[in-house]
């Protein structure tokens, strides 16, 4: 379950660096930046919501 | 065997954040944070046993619950704190890191006001 989120973190930023390669020599500069940014945006909200998970976690361990 | 399962993970989740590193940094640092909320996850039902034996001794010294949740509150702040700011040191933002253990401090200070003054009133109900 847990190690799951790791690799689809690591795929998607494999993925996004081999995009900017093929994008870059492909002479479309821009493109490559706004995938990169774009894959940024999708991993964030997976971390995201794990961060709030954690939270929420926390809460309920120390009761508070 | 739960230590073993907590070191693979972390090994795994570091190479993977060195693969990833040199293209793009952004994501070596997302793939270290979700490492250690992972294996916080991971632990937390071990810990919330431990809170609840803390729980039964603070019941059998009948000390007021106030004192215990106070406790709990100022355990949690640290943990959290700690978890950003090595987050931000990781990154290199040792200034962020700074701020954020700063205000780690100040919100445990605060919180812990009401014990202090307990402590006071003890103190000045013994003296003479």
């Amino acid at each position: 379950m847990d190690i799951q989120v790791i690799f689809q973190i690591a795929a998607v930023g494999i993925l996004v660096a081999v995009l900017n390669q093929v994008l870059k020599s492909a002479g479309r500069d821009e493109q490559a930046m706004l995938t990169t940014l774009a894959g940024l945006l999708v991993v964030l909200f997976w971390v995201i919501q794990y961060i709030s998970q954690l939270f929420t976690t926390v809460r309920q361990v120390f009761n508070l | 065997m739960e230590i073993a399962k907590i070191v693979g993970i972390g090994l795994v989740s570091v190479i993977l954040a060195m693969a990833v590193r040199k293209q793009n940094p952004e994501f070596a640092l997302l793939i270290s944070i979700s490492a250690s909320v992972i294996i916080f996850l991971m632990v937390t039902p071990l810990l919330g046993q431990a809170i609840g034996m803390l729980q039964n001794i603070a019941g059998l010294m009948d000390t007021s619950s106030q004192y215990v949740t106070i406790l709990m509150k100022i355990i949690a702040i640290a943990y959290i704190a700690e978890f950003g700011a090595q987050i931000c040191l990781d990154a290199g933002e040792s200034a962020v890191a700074a701020k954020i253990e700063l205000g780690g401090k100040v919100l445990i200070m605060v919180t812990s006001a009401p014990v202090l003054f307990g402590l006071a009133n003890l103190i000045a109900g013994i003296m003479p």
